[in-house]
């Protein structure tokens, strides 16, 4: 074979026939695979999430049932701390996966050999935010069933399932761009995730997901409106508790806010993840970790 | 030069055939095991300092959450009416409840994954005790180190803990009590892992549940409401350990006092595991030796 063949080869456009979309479904397979190779991380999260969910329940007998109803959300704090741990997987799910994505492929130095691929790496990437997405709609419903069988004060009907269904897109779009950036972090300095890290313990701490944000000093209560999980846990009890839908005024300021996180968030993550691509690329460090 | 050579390869012989007679003593090695841990883990300080993060965020989760709990609520389940004092009790607990029952055996599977079981077989002197005993050691320090902060965060923020010196030692008796039990059980799982790789899973569990019946967020009266729960939670160690810590901490109870004797004496009852334990790590060890197995994964 010359030489220019060679060239030839290497340089031609891929004509694949499988389309972006099967792609995407491919990457997703690909990624549950390997978690479900680790059979030990799947069963310690759920049996995590299991034991605190019934940890809130028993909780939930030595709490003033007015410091909930003050902040508007009934009197159950169970169904309160309920819907905070369903909703929060997501949002782990959002802001880490791309990075725990990167950071994988870094460490077992298959990251360079993915992204020489023809496939872009943005079909992979959605491809594992899919699976990710799953993975935490699996966590909702058994949250949920488990929530039911303990008597939370849930109202589920069709229109409530389809107002918690947007919402939840509406979450993990919103929280994406956090998890561009923190994903940019790990490429550019081979470190853990600490933006994704730091970003789901201020979630945990400032978005009402235990406790009600009424109960912050005010300066803090500033920051947790800087946290889009904030609005999407407001919108989802506020639906998941009252029964209303998207068309309730409290649930369309949440959407208003979550909407002004995606279009700002969007080109700012992806800026800063461009610029840590290039570099990483330019320094010829794609395979180091 | 001929003769030289022969000369040079019996010295070199001799040098493999010599038994190596000097031994340090146990305790030197268990150190020096807990050492070379330390030096892994200070080569990772952004861990630290996730960790330091994790512990304050953590205690402060739970000072918003105690302005929920219903002060009259906690004194009628008959403790103290100070829930952040109660939270930050029980998690700053509950870290040695993982460092003592699964670290040991994710110890091993990681020495196993990374192929330096063997070498570390090879080079052992006692069985792997001192090696246990030092790891042991780390997974201590390490928990201490998370136990410590959590107190200091959670006095801080004006959690009700005794500062009674006498409390104190007697909360660091308990302490160690509860300690040396789980790692009784955490030296007998270890050694089955290294045969049934599968336990680790169950041991992940084993110590999610133990968390949960323990009582760690809330008083261990209310799984009454679950009352099989309630009877499972009393028959685990880790139950009787922190209810006499918290007793010591928030009111200052003696060992001797009627709410304490029987959570006492049943944590003494499990004592016995830790001899066992080494028993069991020791027959599972030679049979892994004896089929070859120890660097399967």
């Amino acid at each position: 074979m010359r030489v220019e063949e060679v060239l030839e080869v290497i340089g031609s456009k891929e004509s694949s026939s499988v389309s972006p979309w099967d792609k995407v479904i491919i990457a997703m397979i690909r990624r549950a695979k390997i978690r479900f190779n680790y059979k030990i991380w799947i069963v310690f999260d759920f049996a995590n999430t299991f034991f605190m969910v019934l940890t809130y329940f028993l909780l939930a007998f030595i709490v003033k049932p007015e410091s909930i109803s003050q902040a508007g959300y009934g009197q159950s704090y169970f169904t309160f701390a309920l819907i905070g741990i369903a909703v929060s997987h997501y949002v782990t799910a959002s802001l880490r996966s791309l990075s725990i994505t990167l950071r994988f492929e870094q460490f077992h130095g298959t990251l360079e050999s993915v992204l020489s691929t023809p496939t872009s790496f943005i079909i992979i990437f959605l491809g594992d935010v899919l699976y990710y997405f799953l993975y935490s709609t699996a966590f909702l419903v058994l949250i949920i069933g488990i929530g039911l069988a303990l008597n939370a004060a849930l109202v589920i009907n069709l229109e409530t399932m389809l107002t918690l269904s947007i919402l939840v897109i509406l979450l993990v779009l919103a929280n994406l761009p956090i998890g561009i950036i923190s994903a940019a972090m790990v490429l550019r300095f081979k470190q853990g995730d600490p933006i994704g890290w730091l970003i789901t313990w201020i979630n945990n701490l400032l978005s009402g997901v235990f406790f009600p944000v009424l109960l912050l000093p005010t300066q803090l209560r500033f920051v947790s409106l800087l946290l889009p999980l904030t609005f999407s846990l407001d919108a989802i009890r506020y639906s998941l508790i009252w029964g209303a839908n998207l068309l309730h005024s409290r649930i369309i300021r949440d959407i208003l806010y979550m909407v002004i996180y995606i279009v700002v968030g969007y080109p700012i993550s992806i800026k800063i993840f461009s610029i840590a691509y290039d570099s990483v690329r330019k320094r010829g460090e794609l395979s180091a970790y | 030069m001929v003769l030289n050579v022969v000369s040079e390869v019996d010295e070199v012989l001799n040098i493999f055939q010599v038994k190596e007679k000097k031994h340090e003593s146990f305790i030197t090695r268990a150190v020096a095991s807990l050492y070379y841990q330390l030096r892994i883990l200070f080569e990772y300080r952004m861990a630290i300092a996730i960790d330091i993060i994790d512990i304050t965020i953590s205690v402060l989760i739970y000072y918003f959450v105690s302005f929920l709990i219903s002060k009259q609520a906690l004194s009628s389940l008959g403790y103290s009416p100070d829930y952040l004092a109660f939270a930050v009790l029980g998690i700053s607990l509950s870290r040695y409840l993982w460092s003592s029952i699964s670290r040991l055996a994710h110890k091993l599977s990681h020495e196993i994954s990374e192929g330096t079981l063997e070498s570390l077989v090879v080079a052992d002197v006692d069985n792997l005790k001192s090696w246990l005993v030092g790891q042991i050691m780390y997974g201590f320090s390490w928990s201490s180190f998370w136990f410590v902060g959590a107190i200091i965060i959670g006095m801080i923020l004006g959690a009700g803990i005794s500062t009674n010196l006498l409390a104190w030692f007697q909360a660091i008796f308990v302490l160690l009590l509860t300690i040396v039990v789980h790692s009784g059980i955490g030296v007998i799982a270890a050694g089955m892992y290294i045969k049934h790789k599968e336990l680790e899973t169950m041991l992940f569990f084993l110590s999610v549940a133990m968390e949960f019946l323990g009582g760690v967020l809330y008083p261990i009266s209310l799984l009454y409401n679950i009352a099989p729960l309630y009877y499972i939670s009393l028959s685990l160690p880790f139950t009787h350990g922190l209810e006499l810590f918290r007793r010591t901490l928030m009111d200052e109870l003696p060992l001797l006092h009627p709410k304490m004797i029987f959570h006492m004496v049943f944590l003494i009852a499990f004592l016995p595991l830790v001899y066992l334990g080494f028993k069991v790590f020791n027959k599972y060890l030679e049979i892994a030796k004896k089929e070859g197995i120890l660097a399967a994964y």
